[in-house]
C-alpha cells in the first residue's frame, strides 16, 4: 500500500489556500515563538489546523498529507531561521516513518502535539545569530551606511519596523541596544580595513563613521583590548607567520 | 469542579476506547446519568475549552475530547430519556450558506454539547431560511453562526437580517476567523465569540441573561 496517497491530492486548487494562509501567518509565527511565546504559536497553528481539518475531516489519508506538509513547511521556515538543519531534518523523518503507521484519530492528535512543540523548540533552541527577513534588512541598512550619522528610527523605518518593536527585537536577538550594536559594526569595518589595507587611521576613522581618531581609538581600545595600531601590527606579525607555515608545510612542486 | 475523576479525564485527554468502562464505574457505583453528565462530562469538556481558550492545546486534542464527550453521552441517553432528564437550554447551530467549513462550528457544538447545552447541528452551507425554520421548529435560545471565509460575512448579514425579519427572540452569537466584535455589532447579532472556548462563556452570559 501506499503511504501517503494524500500527496498527488495536495494538487488540487482548494489546498492552495491552506498554504498561502499559513505563508501569511509565518512571520508572525517565528515571531511568537522567537518571543518565546509558545501559546502564541500555537494559536496561529490553530488557525491553519481549523482549516487543514475542514478540508480533511472526512478523509483521513488527506488530513495526514495536509498535516504532513504543515509540519514541512514550518520546518522549512525553522532552517530558514538558522535552527540545526540536522535536527529539524533526522527529526522530519523519524516523525514521517510514525505517522504512516497511524490510524487513530487520538494517535494523530499526540504525533501532531509532539512533532510540532519539536518542531517550535528547534527554533527557540537556535542559537547562531540568524536574523529574520526585517531584522536582516535593517542590519544591512546599518552595514551600507556606516560612514556617515545614522539613527536607530531612521534604520527602523528603513526596515519598516516601528523604532521600538526594532529596539526590542534587536535586544532579544543580539541582546544589544541599537547604539551598541552599530559601534560593533563599526569596529568590524574597522578591522577589516586594518587587515586588509595600508590606510592611514584618520581615513579609516572616517569610512566607519568615528567622528575623529581620537573617539576612533578610544572605542576601539574599548572594545578590542589594543588601540588599532597595535592590532594592525599584530594582524600583520600573524599574517607573517601563516604564510611563512604555509611555505613550510606546502613546499613548491617542481 | 472536580476534575481528578477517571472519567473526566478520559474525555479532557480524549481516551474515547476508555470511555465505555469508565462510563459503566460511574453507573455501577450507583451514580445517576444526569449526575454524571454534570459532575463528569461537563467539568472535562470545560476543562478542554479552558485550555484551547490559553492556547494550550491544539484543534485535533480538542476534537478528539469531543469525540470522546459524545460517545459517553450517547451511552447515557436512553438513561437519560428514560428519566425525563434534557438539557436546560437549546442552541441552533451551523455554517453560513457558501462556507463548507465545519471544524470551527464543529468545535462550538462540542463546547456547547459540553456545557449540557442540547445542541441541533444543521451542518456547514446552511443557507438563511433553513436557519429560520430550524428556530421556528426547535425554538432555542440561541442560535450559532459560523463563517471560515471572508467571502461568506454577507451571507452572515443576511441570516441575522432573516431571523430578524421573522421575528423569532432567539440570541444570535457569530463566530469564525473573519468575524470581529465590530461587525457582529454592524449585522445585528447580540455577541461575538472569538473561539470554540469563549463561546461557552458568551452562551452563559447571553442565557443567565435571559434568564
Amino acid at each position: 500500500m501506499n503511504d501517503f496517497p494524500a500527496i498527488p491530492l495536495l494538487e488540487h486548487r482548494p489546498y492552495d489556500r491552506i498554504r498561502e494562509l499559513y505563508l501569511l501567518q509565518e512571520p508572525m509565527l517565528l515571531a511568537a515563538i522567537r518571543r518565546g511565546d509558545r501559546g502564541e504559536a500555537r494559536r496561529i497553528i490553530n488557525h491553519v489546523l481549523v482549516h487543514i481539518f475542514s478540508a480533511g475531516e472526512e478523509r483521513s489519508d488527506l488530513l495526514k498529507g495536509l498535516l504532513l506538509e504543515l509540519v514541512v513547511m514550518i520546518s522549512r521556515a525553522a532552517i530558514e531561521a538558522g535552527a540545526m538543519q540536522s535536527e529539524v531534518l533526522g527529526m522530519n523523518f523519524q516523525f514521517l516513518t510514525e505517522l504512516s503507521g497511524i490510524n487513530d484519530d487520538e494517535d494523530l492528535a499526540a504525533w501532531l502535539r509532539k512533532t510540532l512543540e519539536h518542531v517550535i523548540s528547534t527554533i527557540e533552541k537556535q542559537e547562531d545569530f540568524t536574523p529574520p527577513i526585517l531584522l536582516g534588512k535593517a542590519l544591512d541598512f546599518m552595514r551600507r551606511n556606516l560612514h556617515r550619522d545614522i539613527s536607530r528610527d531612521e534604520t527602523a523605518r528603513h526596515a519598516g519596523i516601528s523604532p521600538s518593536h526594532f529596539s526590542r527585537l534587536l535586544k532579544a536577538r543580539t541582546g544589544r541596544s541599537f547604539t551598541e550594536l552599530l559601534r560593533q559594526c563599526r569596529v568590524d569595518l574597522a578591522c577589516d580595513f586594518l587587515r586588509r589595507t595600508e590606510k592611514p587611521l584618520v581615513e579609516i576613522a572616517d569610512v566607519c563613521g568615528f567622528c575623529d581618531q581620537a573617539y576612533f581609538t578610544r572605542v576601539f581600545q574599548d572594545m578590542k583590548g589594543v588601540t588599532p595600531r597595535h592590532f594592525r601590527a599584530a594582524n600583520k606579525r600573524e599574517h607573517e607567520i601563516t604564510k611563512q607555515t604555509h611555505r613550510i608545510t606546502r613546499p613548491n612542486r617542481r | 469542579m472536580n476534575e481528578d475523576h477517571p472519567l473526566t479525564q478520559a474525555i479532557i485527554a480524549g481516551r474515547r476506547k476508555d470511555i465505555p468502562a469508565l462510563v459503566q464505574q460511574c453507573l455501577d457505583a450507583g451514580e445517576k446519568a444526569a449526575d454524571i453528565v454534570e459532575n463528569r462530562l461537563v467539568p472535562g469538556m470545560m476543562a478542554v475549552g479552558e485550555k484551547f481558550k490559553r492556547n494550550e492545546i491544539f484543534v485535533p486534542e480538542m476534537l478528539i475530547a469531543g469525540r470522546a464527550m459524545k460517545e459517553a453521552l450517547k451511552l447515557l441517553e436512553s438513561r437519560l430519556v428514560a428519566a425525563g432528564v434534557k438539557p436546560e437550554h437549546r442552541a441552533v447551530i451551523g455554517t453560513v450558506e457558501g462556507d463548507l467549513h465545519d471544524i470551527g462550528k464543529n468545535l462550538v457544538a462540542m463546547m456547547w454539547k459540553g456545557a449540557n447545552i442540547d445542541v441541533i447541528d444543521l451542518g456547514a452551507n446552511v443557507p438563511p431560511m433553513k436557519f429560520v425554520e430550524a428556530v421556528k421548529e426547535h425554538k432555542p435560545e440561541l442560535l450559532g453562526l459560523s463563517a471560515l471565509l471572508t467571502t461568506t460575512m454577507p451571507a452572515m448579514r443576511d441570516t441575522v437580517k432573516a431571523v430578524r425579519d421573522a421575528g423569532l427572540p432567539v440570541k444570535v452569537v457569530i463566530g469564525g476567523a473573519p468575524i470581529t466584535r465590530e461587525f457582529a455589532r454592524e449585522i445585528g447579532a447580540d455577541a461575538y465569540a472569538q473561539d470554540a472556548g469563549n463561546a461557552v462563556d458568551v452562551a452563559m452570559a447571553l442565557l443567565q441573561g435571559k434568564a
